[in-house]
């Protein structure tokens, strides 16, 4: 177990990584709400958007109320993150590359 | 173990050239001897919960904290434990970089490669 969970997300903005721990039931407000914690409420669960990155697809934003069991979002997953820059509008994503896994994905 | 405070409930780990991970410091500590001596000394890193680690570089540290979980998630665990999945191109930096986690028994496989000696040295 992990500290009581049974699994953890990577959550990337900008040079940060969050390693948040987690369980298949909870939401992606809750993920947002760990990482507020992590960053000691820097960052406001509010003004922050979870991207799940699909290379085929895009990115999906993923919705506050959605629980990582229905997003099939499993352990080890890297989730991207962007804040809010004002009412309406959202920074870009930027994460930092991977040299390995970037190459073969 | 889902505890109210927060205070200090994560620690962060800074590469060679400054990226950042942050993870659950019981799962640090746990995982790694290295870290706990670092959290419960006299160390400034006790203090402030940071850890720099100017000789690995990012891409190295993101996977030491990816085994860092592998092995708090399957330490004690009766369930099969699965292979520590590891790039090849990575697994000679990764293999040195973990002496500075305690070295352990923990299998790992180097790209589907059969293990055939777990020992880490």
């Amino acid at each position: 177990m992990l500290n009581g969970y049974t699994m953890y997300l990577r959550v990337k903005r900008h040079s940060q990584t969050f390693f948040i721990t987690c369980d298949p039931g909870d939401t992606i407000r809750h993920i947002k709400e760990q990482v507020a914690i992590a960053t000691k409420n820097e960052l406001k669960p509010d003004d922050l958007r979870l991207l799940l990155p699909n290379k085929k697809k895009g990115a999906a934003i993923l919705k506050d109320e959605d629980t990582l069991q229905t997003l099939e979002i499993k352990s080890d997953t890297v989730l991207h993150m962007v804040s809010k820059i004002s009412d309406n509008e959202w920074e870009p994503v930027d994460v930092y590359p991977d040299p390995i896994s970037d190459k073969s994905s | 173990m889902k505890e109210d405070n927060d205070e200090g409930k994560y620690v962060k780990l800074v590469s060679a050239e400054g990226q950042e991970f942050l993870l659950d410091k019981e799962i640090a500590m746990a995982s790694s001897s290295t870290i706990c001596k670092m959290l419960e000394g006299e160390f400034r890193e006790a203090r402030d919960n940071v850890i720099q680690f100017p000789a690995i570089d990012g891409y190295i540290l993101e996977r030491v904290v990816r085994y860092l979980h592998y092995k708090a998630q399957y330490s004690n665990s009766s369930a099969r434990i699965p292979d520590f999945a590891i790039e090849p191109e990575v697994a000679l930096e990764f293999k040195s970089s973990l002496s500075f986690p305690e070295r352990d028994r923990t299998k790992y496989e180097a790209g589907g490669m059969p293990a055939k000696s777990p020992e880490l040295k």
